[in-house]
């Protein structure tokens, strides 16, 4: 393989060209979008449900001001399944899909505490 | 409040983590920074890791963070090694956790009285998973910093 850079060339936009030690082209491809990094941002904490505590969480694709929002949200609504995962833009759009609201069986509670 | 037997319920924030499958991640509990580093250190050079980076999570405890990309395989295979080579059960319990999920799970939030997890020692290269696991960090720590300010983007 060899030396593989980004160019913006006219009428195609950006892409990546590949060409050898000599400088001699071998191919191209468009590049569609940003590569992503794979991480994911995750909300979890504990439940109060149906009469015992239950771990659930979220994880968040995504970034910027959907993600903002979509953290704003998860802090105030549980989520409805165990674990759900879901793109920020998605939950931000529709949050009642993926969440619980109202009341305090439907908050997130600390880890619960023995008292002695 | 909410009783229940001898358990005491209360509101709480939920805790903020990076998940992700490609990036070696280890959960060490109660242990010493030189037992966490040795197990770092070899598990690096076995597997050719590249570099890595300890966070300090709370006293005795501590994160673990590898530089080369991998698959879900490789790095169940990488977590697991380490687990059965060091005989710590707690980070067996972690492993086995990230298994159920899918992807492994670092804390980045304060959860109760421990606070955010801090770096401190790096080895290695730091330019591959290392790099987007901070940048990751620094983007949850932005979020966090605004909603307790309580900035609104709109």
């Amino acid at each position: 393989m060899g030396k593989v850079r980004t160019e913006i060339w006219k009428n195609v936009g950006i892409v990546r060209v590949e060409r050898d030690e000599r400088g001699k082209f071998i191919r191209w491809w468009k590049v569609t979008g940003r590569e992503s990094s794979g991480k994911m941002v995750a909300v979890y904490g504990y439940v109060w449900e149906d009469g015992r505590i239950v771990s659930k969480r979220y994880e968040f694709t995504g970034s910027g001001r959907d993600l903002y929002w979509a953290v704003m949200l998860a802090h105030e609504m549980p989520p409805k399944g165990r674990f759900v995962t879901v793109s920020a833009r998605e939950f931000v759009r529709h949050p009642w899909e993926y969440a619980r609201l109202g009341g305090f069986s439907h908050d997130w509670i600390g880890k619960p505490e023995v008292e002695s | 409040m909410t009783g229940l037997g001898n358990q005491r319920l209360s509101r709480s924030k939920p805790v903020l983590g990076i998940s992700c499958s490609t990036a070696v991640k280890l959960d060490f509990d109660g242990v010493s920074f030189k037992t966490v580093k040795y197990w770092a250190l070899r598990t690096m050079r076995w597997f050719r890791l590249g570099g890595f980076v300890i966070l300090k999570s709370s006293e005795g405890n501590y994160h673990v963070v590898f530089n080369r990309r991998v698959t879900w395989k490789r790095n169940v295979k990488i977590m697991s090694w380490v687990a059965i080579e060091s005989q710590l059960p707690k980070l067996k319990d972690y492993v086995l956790m990230q298994c159920i999920k899918g992807c492994s799970t670092l804390r980045v939030s304060r959860k109760g009285d421990k606070p955010s997890p801090r770096i401190v020692y790096r080895y290695g290269k730091q330019d591959g998973e290392i790099r987007n696991f901070l940048l990751k960090r620094r983007q949850i720590w932005r979020i966090l910093r605004r909603m307790e300010n309580g900035e609104d983007l709109s």
